[in-house]
């Protein structure tokens, strides 16, 4: 086939139609991308937003430099001490479905700088968790109880091991163990950098 | 294109060959989005628009996309409106599009989508175009706010989110399983309803054609005859 063929053949009309569509289509998506972009400070309001449905709270960032963030449940990537006394501590928790992870945020309840139960806690990301859905508000309603504010006050954690009863949703044994060790990093986050025992409450470490 | 086309592809986008209770198509995002009435009707709105807007573009290219590439075309106009309405729920309709998940971008490989497009949009102008994707639009909606609301209804004792004064539900109805019963149960119903409506126009149609014809209009094709 001769070039001057190859331009007027069906392949090269096919070509040419496609690529003007994908290149059409990319200009109108990265202009729409750029008119429509949500901020990162717009997305933590949301979650802001949905852990204090009643009141308007403001949030001061605890610095995590010099911090350990990492522990065994899994790794906290932000914290903040709230207006109202409350710590809320963005974490991931480890050991998913197909070793995936859970990120949340976790609302602590605090007073005379020990961690006292749990305010709430929001689902916001996750890797490989296909059953996440089961997660729903009754499930996570169960971190607020007067038994899981019992473990919070005290020094266990959720537990993640074969064989327990609570905390887990039949079916998402695994998603449920991300999500357990979500709310657990948090909780040791706080237990052993935060709030800890020379009275250092205020979050500056 | 007549009016009377119009109407008919409204009636058979809607009643006749709805996508999901006659056609059963787009069935996993009815089976898995429907389990309140305010979701069924995010996703049927969010496809309604969809299907609009790729019916549109799609009849609007149909004589300049080649034959040979014209799936490939249409699914890169399809992910490209998903893409636009993806953006536009993140931005402004945040808890609709959490709630949605990853049913909104699967709408890409939506049948109804493609389906409409393959069948209809590239084959007919802009504006019958248009009307096909508002109806099956529509349709889908329909179809998936129904299931929703006898879900939500049943299975959470609530309507359209607001609670009921009573705390009786059945916890089956918002499971997978429950999804499918309320699907057959829905498919069952409407096509038994249409079916009786089909007779009933069938038997009208047929004892209009038995009878005499009226006297005026017997004269105005007379006339008619008589001027060709």
């Amino acid at each position: 086939m001769k070039l001057k063929d190859f331009f007027r053949s069906i392949t090269f009309r096919c070509i040419v139609v496609l690529a003007s569509i994908a290149l059409l289509s990319g200009a109108i998506l990265s202009l729409l991308n750029d008119i429509l972009y949500v901020s990162d400070a717009e997305v933590f309001q949301r979650t802001i937003n949905k852990i204090y449905t009643d009141e308007e709270v403001g949030a001061e960032a605890i610095d995590l430099t010099g911090l350990d963030t990492e522990n065994d449940y899994g790794s906290v990537k932000n914290a903040y001490a709230m207006d109202n006394g409350q710590y809320l501590v963005e974490a991931t928790g480890k050991d998913g479905y197909k070793g995936g992870t859970v990120t949340a945020y976790t609302a602590f309840l605090a007073e005379d700088g020990a961690l006292t139960g749990i305010y709430k806690v929001v689902i916001t990301d996750n890797v490989s968790q296909s059953f996440i859905s089961k997660m729903d508000s009754k499930y996570l309603a169960g971190y607020t109880t007067a038994e899981a504010s019992a473990i919070v006050g005290g020094t266990e954690y959720f537990p993640t091991v074969p064989g327990r009863t609570d905390y887990i949703v039949t079916g998402a044994t695994k998603v449920s163990d991300a999500t357990n060790n979500a709310v657990n990093a948090a909780m040791c986050f706080l237990r052993t950098q935060v709030l800890t025992a020379d009275g250092n409450t205020d979050g500056e470490a | 294109m007549k009016k009377n086309d119009y109407k008919k592809i409204c009636f058979d986008g809607i009643v006749a060959n709805n996508p999901t209770l006659r056609l059963v198509l787009g069935t996993c995002a009815t089976l898995a989005l429907t389990t309140s009435a305010m979701n069924g009707i995010g996703m049927g709105l969010a496809v309604t628009v969809i299907l609009l807007c790729s019916n549109v573009l799609v009849s609007l290219l149909r004589k300049i996309i080649p034959n040979e590439v014209r799936i490939p075309a249409f699914v890169l106009i399809i992910a490209t409106f998903v893409t636009v309405v993806r953006m536009v729920l993140y931005a402004y309709l945040p808890d609709l599009y959490d709630s949605m998940g990853v049913f909104l971008p699967l709408i890409v490989v939506n049948c109804i989508i493609l389906g409409r497009a393959e069948s209809f949009a590239s084959k007919n102008n802009v504006p019958a175009a248009a009307m096909d994707g508002v109806a099956n639009g529509i349709g889908f909606t329909l179809a998936l706010t129904l299931m929703g609301i006898i879900r939500e209804f049943l299975g959470n004792a609530s309507f359209f989110g607001i609670a009921l004064p009573w705390d009786f539900k059945i916890e089956f109805f918002t499971s997978s399983a429950g999804a499918f019963f309320v699907y057959g149960m829905c498919i069952a119903l409407f096509n038994f309803a249409y079916s009786k409506i089909e007779i009933a126009l069938s038997h009208r149609r047929a004892h209009r054609r038995a009878l005499p014809k009226d006297p005026a209009e017997m004269r105005e094709e007379a006339l008619v005859r008589e001027e060709k």
